[in-house]
């Protein structure tokens, strides 16, 4: 089995960084609505 | 009954399950390949929770579900640790776990705290409310199991709810909650032995603690819903397949076929398990033989419940086949009820058109929230699978990954997912919970190799510290209502009237009324709390007291609850004459107005309770907004009468 080039990890390094971010970031996003409230809650 | 009691019955529980499960699999030499203590304990302790509610089937129809029967065959089923008395090891000393178990511990830790604070906790879930505990306390109370005229929540296939019932039984209350977060530890234990399959021990446990952290678990872990539940008899036939397949024998095919039977007895949706899990038994040479013993063995372990609603309505899976099989009306169901109530059911549960492009599309409608209906947020799955997406194709797409244990794991997930979405029964994400961590054992195996390969280690840890960071904060949000009564010293009472609207009036009438009453009510979450008798008269699934929002005739209304024995009424909220911006119950409401105005109901209590839209979030609540609850005895000579 051969390996990946260097060049191939580091672009598959890249984008799973920005896919990780871009999912988490539409996961909270998704929570909008809910976050103001879960603020609410956390400082009551 | 004191806490040593239902200690003891939890500690009995779930040796009697160990042990039912123990003498299954050593009849079926299971002992040739089940090694590790840990692999023993959780397949016989899936296993024999399957076998305890089958046998208390036919107990519970016997008449005998009472408490001396039951300690009786969890006495009995002890006897079968016997058998397993070899198998648990124990862990040698000087082993040091690396920092990640460590970590890994201590958020299994911060889990099970979270969980016990719910375990002690009276139950305060709806639907456990409704159904899941208030079924198996009324098999209890009258030491039989009887027939409940009710799609969704009454007339379904109960095995779990009868080991519920043994748990009640024998321990009370206690022992019933702390049951059901026994048992979802029982799944969170079985993906670590499926995991162990593919991956390392540290990762196997990542997987598991991921796992007794998602929403979906954490929403019915420990009340009574039985989806995580179903996860572990998922998990067991997955378990038992790769077994069959790896030694190409018949008995550990017989075993998956008898979880996948368990499944199929807890709840509906095992049928399409079944069918997917009979589809891969059939994919080999010897199709008819591995069929038929697969077949056999889910035939044997998942009928009863079926064939308890095909004796008592004619339909084994009502209400879906009723007009199909033409029968005829009864008090019970009548085919235009059957219209309405699938119409409502259809308008609910289905959002989304049944298309290629949907069913394509669900996994991000329902991980991001994007169509409420399907809960993704509260009860979804989480987001763990889509932060491992990318790693877990490229893992798919290397052949030498695509073993047959990880195409058995996947495949299970795919047929029932697709089939349940064509299906067109609810949509709602949670139901997908019984086949959720097969799919996250594949993925976790796929990506983990994908990201070793790649040189992606760092951001794989990341995904899944996230992912389980993000989970755990839930998990504290959700476990604060029950930490507030569990180190606040708080009452009962006070506990549920935070929780549970109306709950003052259940009070009252478990005081004033007697063994001879029987109160109807609205609020389906009312009925666990009743220590009288109680009908749901719910009004969109059941028609023995027609109270459906368009009910007008009041002859009819007062003849059937009459009927059904009914001597008093409890009404809430918009079920009353209180002013609503809600105008479809607008006819029901003007009815019960005149019946009280008449007389025919005589108001006795009426109570002002706070209105509760959230447990978890309880700053939610209104100071202002209060909900009314009047309880009021039926007075049939002031009645109208049917000509």
């Amino acid at each position: 089995m051969t390996q990946p080039s260097l060049r191939a990890r580091r672009m598959a390094q890249w984008f799973f960084w920005i896919w990780i971010v871009g999912v988490f970031g539409l996961y909270v996003l998704s929570f909008a609505p809910v976050l103001r409230i879960l603020g609410a809650f956390l400082t009551a | 009954m004191s806490t040593l009691v239902s200690v003891l019955a939890l500690f009995l529980l779930i040796a009697a399950c160990i042990g039912f499960g123990s003498t299954l699999l050593t009849a079926f030499r299971a002992r040739n390949y089940i090694v590790s203590p840990a692999a023993w304990m959780g397949l016989s302790f899936v296993v024999g929770i399957g076998v305890l509610g089958w046998l208390l089937y036919f107990l519970g129809i016997a008449g005998a579900l009472n408490g001396p029967v039951c300690w009786g065959l969890l006495l009995a089923g002890s006897g079968g640790l016997l058998f397993a008395r070899d198998r648990f090891g124990v862990i040698p000393a000087g082993i040091r776990p690396s920092a990640m178990g460590t970590l890994l511990i201590a958020a299994l830790a911060v889990i099970l705290v979270f969980d016990l604070l719910e375990g002690v906790s009276p139950p305060a879930d709806a639907d456990s409310l409704a159904y899941h505990f208030a079924i198996p306390k009324q098999f209890v109370a009258n030491g039989t199991v009887t027939f409940i005229p009710r799609p969704a929540s009454g007339a379904i296939p109960l095995l779990l709810h009868m080991t519920y019932a043994a748990a009640l039984a024998t321990g009370g209350e206690l022992t019933m909650t702390l049951w059901t977060m026994v048992t979802g530890w029982g799944a969170g234990l079985l993906v670590y032995v499926l995991a162990r399959y593919f991956v390392c021990p540290r990762w196997a446990l990542a997987a598991a603690v991921l796992f007794l952290s998602t929403p979906a678990v954490l929403y019915g872990g420990g009340a009574g819903h039985v989806e995580i539940r179903c996860a572990a008899f998922a998990l067991a036939t997955a378990i038992f397949m790769i077994e069959a397949h790896r030694r190409n024998a018949l008995a550990p095919l017989f075993l998956a076929g008898l979880c996948t039977g368990f499944f199929v007895a807890s709840k509906y949706f095992g049928l399409i398990f079944a069918g997917s899990a009979g589809l891969i038994a059939l994919y080999h040479r010897q199709w008819f033989v591995r069929g038929l013993v697969f077949g056999v063995a889910v035939l044997l372990s998942g009928f009863q419940w079926y064939l308890w609603n095909w004796l008592h309505i004619g339909d084994p899976l009502f209400p879906t086949l009723f007009q199909a099989l033409g029968l005829p009306d009864t008090a019970y169901w009548t085919a235009e009820f059957d219209n309405y109530f699938s119409g409502l059911y259809q308008r609910t549960e289905n959002p989304l058109d049944r298309t290629l492009w949907n069913w394509l599309l669900y996994p991000v409608y329902a991980t991001f929230n994007v169509i409420r209906v399907l809960e993704g947020g509260r009860t979804g799955l989480g987001i763990l699978l889509f932060l491992l997406l990318p790693l877990a194709v490229a893992g798919f797409l290397r052949r030498e990954l695509r073993t047959p244990g990880v195409l058995i794991l996947l495949a299970l997930p795919f047929l029932f997912f697709t089939v349940w979405f064509f299906s067109g029964t609810t949509q709602r994400v949670r139901h997908l919970l019984p086949v959720y961590p097969l799919l996250l054992v594949a993925f976790m195996f796929l990506a983990l190799r994908t990201a070793e390969r790649l040189s992606l280690m760092r951001p794989f840890a990341v995904a899944v510290v996230v992912a389980l960071g993000v989970q755990i904060a839930g998990q504290a949000v959700f476990s604060f209502n029950f930490a507030r009564y569990v180190l606040g010293n708080e009452s009962r009472s006070a506990f549920y009237e935070r929780n549970v609207v109306a709950t003052q009036a259940v009070t009252w009438a478990n005081t004033h009324l007697t063994s001879d009453h029987k109160i109807a009510v609205m609020d389906r979450q009312l009925v666990y709390l009743f220590d009288v008798p109680v009908f749901m008269m719910h009004p969109h699934s059941q028609i023995l007291i027609d109270a459906r929002p368009t009910t007008t005739d009041q002859a009819t209304f007062i003849a059937q609850a009459r009927r059904t024995g009914v001597t008093h009424f409890l009404f809430t909220g918009e079920w009353l004459s209180a002013p609503s911006t809600d105008t479809t119950t607008e006819p029901f409401r003007r009815m019960i107005t005149h019946l009280l105005k008449t007389g025919c109901l005589s108001q006795v209590a009426t109570f002002r309770s706070p209105y509760i839209p959230s447990r978890t979030l309880h700053q939610l609540q209104s100071e202002t907004r209060h909900v009314l609850a009047v309880v009021a005895r039926l007075m049939p000579l002031k009645c109208p009468t049917k000509d």
